[in-house]
């Protein structure tokens, strides 16, 4: 379980971007974090993976306080996917999904037996094997997601943060994406926490969702109980309307 | 072991075969025409068992190993250094425009290397020495910090900060070393010239100093290999992916400095080795460091050497090599700049 209590942000000496914000998630979760730009969703990740210090409040991992762990150790538990992952050369498909067992590897080790299956494992499991010895800067926008989806599934933690991981992808891509994420959590047990903007995609895919905005989290809990036309007018400042039972969300305006 | 592109090893066999014909080529050109049977019976006879296999002019014997042998041993050191420095720093900092001359390190080491020399006038030779290296690390580390923290915004380091940052922090230390020069040192003429980079009068002690850090140097760089290659996914990732950002961060900017700097007082300011000899390295053995530092390093070596032979050989004067390498990398820079795709 990854808990949050009253985590306050801010960046340098700019406003609080995050003003108490308390927050559960259980081990084999699949949660959605919803809430208009700037509402402090994407620091807030940074902070429940550890590479963020709070300026109040704390962030514990099944009971161990992430202050106190190194980021080896932290490795090994939480990966994370950025907004707009790029790697600056121009790596192999293998090299980068290999960059997920970085956490098991020594210093000037490579590959090996178990490290290569891992990475094979993690391509088979997106249905991106063939694309093993091809440029990552060659892939479209849907693939490459695939394969950072792999990277993270090589490195074996047991939660993962993905930052609005379907932004640039067409619909189709994104609806692949998600399922792919939505059956990884539900056969291996791997715990995701997906900040999403499409508040449809979040309604069809998430079990729970938490609803953010000017750096609190305003509500908890089932899509069903979360996603109320009420609380969306509130947070989002649109009409809609919510049919949960055929999960399905119109926008009035 | 790591996983090597298709390219790399017949990359790596060129790069070797390159630095040992560039050292022996090294060996033969000088004022002085020594036949190359006569140079080859002198370097076997430094085997053990071997000393009677030469018995012609001990001038030779001198001019080879004395003044060709050190200055060539230096440039693969030289070479070394600045290569395997310029890739860990183009990927630490994601981009393929960076080089130690270019970000400001050089020109820092350069001013230290004025202060330190002004500072220790009068001083005993090794004392001296040591501290002209300690004060060229030093200035050549505080350029780049100074660099990079005009540079950043918040999490974020646009590159075209980083240069601008670089070329100012360079035109600046610059200009400090050159009144400081004028101002205390006796005869500014010899020192601007040697700082404008060459290898020669090189001396087998100065060999000893250099080529060891270069050597160390550039192997520490290659075990932090794996965490550069996950700095080339940002720092947020790369400290998902276990590496202790801040730290190794500054261990890598740290080592590249220090072997940059150390070659500074005993050669000058040779720009631009560092840009060039990555990306051709890059382009046969791919982006990951572990393999891409080692075979800079083996690249750069030769590449150093061959442009000092260009040095000495193209007039009569010597041109200094610093001028070779600014003419071949900044053409070269250029060249990217024109060419570029878009900013990934």
């Amino acid at each position: 379980m990854i808990e949050a209590r009253g985590l306050g942000f801010s960046y340098g000496s700019g406003p609080p971007v995050l003003e108490g914000v308390d927050l559960r998630i259980e081990k084999g979760a699949i949660m959605g974090i919803i809430g208009p730009n700037g509402c402090g969703k994407s620091t807030l990740l940074g902070c429940l993976g550890g590479v963020l210090r709070p300026e109040r409040g704390g962030v514990s991992i099944d009971g161990t306080d992430v202050r106190g762990m190194r980021r080896s150790e932290l490795s090994r538990i939480v990966s994370s996917l950025p907004q707009d992952a790029s790697y600056g050369f121009d790596y192999t498909v293998e090299e980068i999904v290999s960059m997920g067992r970085y956490p098991y590897m020594g210093w000037l080790k490579g590959g090996g037996e178990t490290h290569r299956r891992a990475v094979e494992r993690a391509l088979a499991e997106v249905g991106a094997l063939g694309f093993i010895g091809r440029s990552f800067s060659e892939l479209s926008g849907g693939e490459r997601q695939k394969v950072n989806l792999a990277r993270i599934l090589a490195q074996e933690t047991e939660y993962a943060l993905l930052d609005e991981p379907t932004r640039d992808l067409d619909l189709k891509s994104s609806l692949d994406l998600l399922d792919l994420i939505k059956r990884e959590n539900r056969e291996r047990g791997l715990t995701f926490v997906v900040v999403m903007h499409d508040l449809m995609l979040a309604l069809r895919t998430f079990k729970e969702i938490a609803m953010m905005k000017g750096g609190v989290v305003k509500a908890i809990g089932s899509a069903d109980s979360v996603l109320t036309p009420g609380r969306i007018k509130d947070t989002f400042g649109v009409d809609v309307e919510v049919d949960h039972g055929n999960g399905v969300l119109r926008i009035i305006r | 072991m790591i996983e090597l592109r298709k390219g790399a090893l017949p990359f790596i066999a060129a790069s070797l075969l390159t630095l040992i014909l560039a050292v022996l080529a090294g060996t033969l050109v000088g004022p002085v025409r020594i036949p190359p049977h006569s140079i080859l019976k002198i370097l076997l006879s430094l085997l053990p068992g071997a000393g009677g296999l030469y018995d012609g002019s001990e001038g030779w014997r001198t001019i080879i190993l004395q003044i060709r042998l050190p200055m060539v041993i230096m440039g693969v050191a030289v070479g070394i250094a600045l290569s395997s420095s310029g890739s860990a720093l183009q990927g630490l900092f994601r981009n393929d425009l960076v080089d130690p001359f270019i970000i400001g390190i050089s020109s820092g080491g350069a001013l230290g290397w004025v202060l330190g020399s002004i500072a220790t006038q009068g001083l005993g030779y090794a004392q001296a020495i040591a501290f002209r290296v300690i004060s060229s690390f030093l200035l050549s580390m505080g350029s780049v910090v100074l660099a990079y923290m005009i540079a950043r915004r918040g999490s974020e380091l646009p590159i075209s900060n980083l240069l601008l940052a670089g070329i100012a922090v360079s035109a600046l230390f610059t200009s400090i070393a050159q009144v400081a020069i004028y101002l205390f040192i006796d005869n500014p003429a010899e020192m601007i010239f040697s700082l404008m980079g060459g290898l020669g009068n090189t001396r087998w002690h100065e060999v000893a100093i250099v080529l060891p850090i270069a050597v160390i140097g550039s192997s520490l760089l290659c075990v932090f290999g794996r965490d550069i290659n996950a700095f080339a996914a940002g720092e947020r990732v790369a400290a998902h992916l276990g590496v202790e950002v801040e730290r190794s961060k500054f261990l890598i900017i740290g080592i590249s400095a220090l072997i940059t700097a150390v070659t500074i007082p005993f050669c000058g300011v040779i720009g631009f080795v560092g840009l060039i000899v990555p990306h051709i390295a890059r382009r046969f053995v791919g982006p990951d460091q572990r393999i891409l530092i080692p075979a800079s390093a083996l690249l750069g070596g030769g590449f150093l050497v061959v442009c000092d032979l260009f040095s000495r050989s193209i007039s009569v004067a010597v041109i200094p090599l610093g001028m070779i390498t600014g003419l071949i990398g900044g053409g070269f820079f250029l060249y990217l700049l024109a060419t570029r795709r878009g900013v990934r």
